[in-house]
């Protein structure tokens, strides 16, 4: 489900979740899903960071890290 | 009556008159008639006046057993001489009248003939004076003989020696002559008259015409060389429309027609010789010019074949140089080129390397930058994480699963959830 989401849309998705944490809007309810969604898409975020490393580390033998 | 006298008393008489008044005597005259009887010759001779040579005179001729074998003796160490019918004879002897018969003859004791030579040696220049001034001794000349006289006309005695010798050359020679013969009488009287025939019917052939004719005729007598002495023979023979080559078969003479003939050979075999060489040598020169002309055609080729050997040096040395030249040439440029190519490449390659470095850097950038959004983003969402709170000793209340952030949102004796960091109570609000 959420691998079939870009790294851009995940990323926007996230930043709109820090935006409202750093707005302070969210009641206790909301801020737990939230942050609950905000770790998915850290973690989706994270694995799409990870396999572009590898596919441009296989492609041009770059060391990108 | 006057005194009578018989027949053999008369004759005694004329043949004392004759032996008186004749005696002994020369006489000249052409024989006309030859008989053999046992060991005696009886001829006939005489006298002919007038351009057709008319008969004028008449006289028998006797020749007896002893004086014939002093005469055929005479006759032998003679050749050319021969007694027979046309031979011009002079005779010596005696009048002698031959009583049985009546008939005056002359007894022959002796032969002139060296007169009949010197008659035939006249009588041949008389006729080649006169061919000569009706210009016949040159009108065989206009003819050619081909290069190889094949087809050949051959007019002679058939089944003679000289029909044979000549023959058997022709077909010792393996060449595949087309004879075609005229047979004719070559001796006698007759003879100038048959061989003329004999021409005439080789032109009647029909469609055949020979390259030459020949006219040969085995060894003989004088007197049978005076045939070809004709003439109306050596006549024909000059305006026979072919060449006419003769062969009469003397060593020593040479007849009118061999005067008048295009090429006169001495034998019927010279004449087949003489054909066969014309053959044999038109053959060789045939081979020899093909021989000559192969040899022509080799220098010439070998010629230019040095011609061309030098012109093919030539090229080869200019297209060699040029070849050298555009070889350096080409040298020079590749090796600008390769230099050009090499500083081109080694440019591209250090531009590529810097921006692939750059790229790699852009994309570690990139990467790095994106990690520590999510780096932060994660501090974040974990510092704003309520478990943490709750941690620190912080609960959240709930009344209906509703979080509860003021007093005023309950009411006394209501249950309410309290969440903690490790579990949930429940409880009730009693003020």
């Amino acid at each position: 489900m959420t691998n079939a989401m870009s790294y851009n849309d995940a990323a926007e998705e996230l930043r709109n979740i820090l935006a409202d944490l750093d707005a302070g809007k969210l009641n206790v309810d909301e801020l737990a899903d939230d942050i609950k969604r905000a770790k998915e898409l850290i973690d989706i975020c994270r694995s799409k960071i990870s396999e572009a490393k590898t596919s441009v580390q296989v492609l041009t033998g770059a060391d990108v890290n | 009556m006057s005194e009578s006298k018989t027949v053999t008393q008369l004759h005694s008489i004329i043949q004392e008159s004759v032996s008186t008044g004749v005696g002994s005597v020369w006489v000249i005259g052409e024989i006309s008639s030859a008989k053999v009887n046992g060991n005696h010759w009886y001829l006939d001779i005489v006298e002919k006046q007038g351009p057709d040579q008319k008969v004028v005179g008449l006289l028998s001729v006797a020749i007896f057993a002893p004086q014939l074998r002093m005469i055929t003796h005479k006759l032998k160490a003679t050749p050319g001489v021969t007694i027979e019918v046309g031979t011009p004879v002079r005779l010596h002897g005696e009048i002698s009248l031959y009583q049985p018969r009546g008939t005056i003859s002359l007894r022959v004791d002796d032969i002139d003939v060296q007169w009949t030579l010197g008659q035939y040696v006249a009588d041949k220049d008389a006729v080649l004076r006169k061919l000569q001034k009706e210009g016949f001794l040159e009108k065989q000349k206009r003819h050619q003989v081909t290069p190889a006289p094949f087809k050949i006309g051959l007019v002679t005695s058939m089944g003679s020696a000289a029909e044979a010798d000549f023959m058997d050359e022709l077909k010792r020679s393996g060449i595949a002559f087309d004879v075609k013969i005229s047979d004719s009488q070559v001796q006698g009287a007759d003879a100038p008259k048959l061989l003329v025939e004999a021409l005439v019917k080789l032109a009647r052939v029909p469609n055949w015409v020979p390259d030459i004719v020949v006219l040969i005729r085995g060894g003989g007598s004088k007197n049978d060389l005076s045939t070809y002495d004709s003439e109306i023979l050596a006549k024909t023979v000059a305006l026979a429309p072919w060449p006419v080559l003769t062969g009469i078969g003397h060593e020593i003479d040479r007849s009118v027609c061999d005067e008048v003939a295009h090429t006169a050979f001495k034998t019927p075999t010279a004449v087949a010789g003489g054909v066969i060489k014309k053959i044999k040598d038109y053959h060789d020169n045939l081979e020899a010019g093909i021989v000559t002309a192969a040899n022509n055609a080799l220098t010439s080729l070998s010629n230019t074949n040095y011609q061309l050997e030098k012109v093919q040096d030539r090229s080869i040395s200019v297209a060699m140089a040029l070849l050298q030249k555009h070889e350096n040439a080409l040298d020079s440029a590749t090796l600008r080129l390769f230099s050009q190519g090499t500083h081109i490449l080694k440019r591209n390659e250090d531009q590529l390397n810097l921006q692939e470095g750059n790229i790699n850097l852009s994309l570690s950038r990139m990467f790095k930058d994106q990690q520590n959004f999510i780096d932060q983003a994660e501090m974040l969402v974990k510092a704003s994480d309520p478990a943490k709170v709750l941690a620190r000793g912080y609960s959240i209340t709930r009344i209906d699963g509703k979080a509860v952030s003021s007093v005023e949102e309950v009411t006394i004796g209501q249950t309410i959830e309290i969440e903690l960091s490790d579990g949930k109570i429940q409880g009730e609000v009693k003020k």
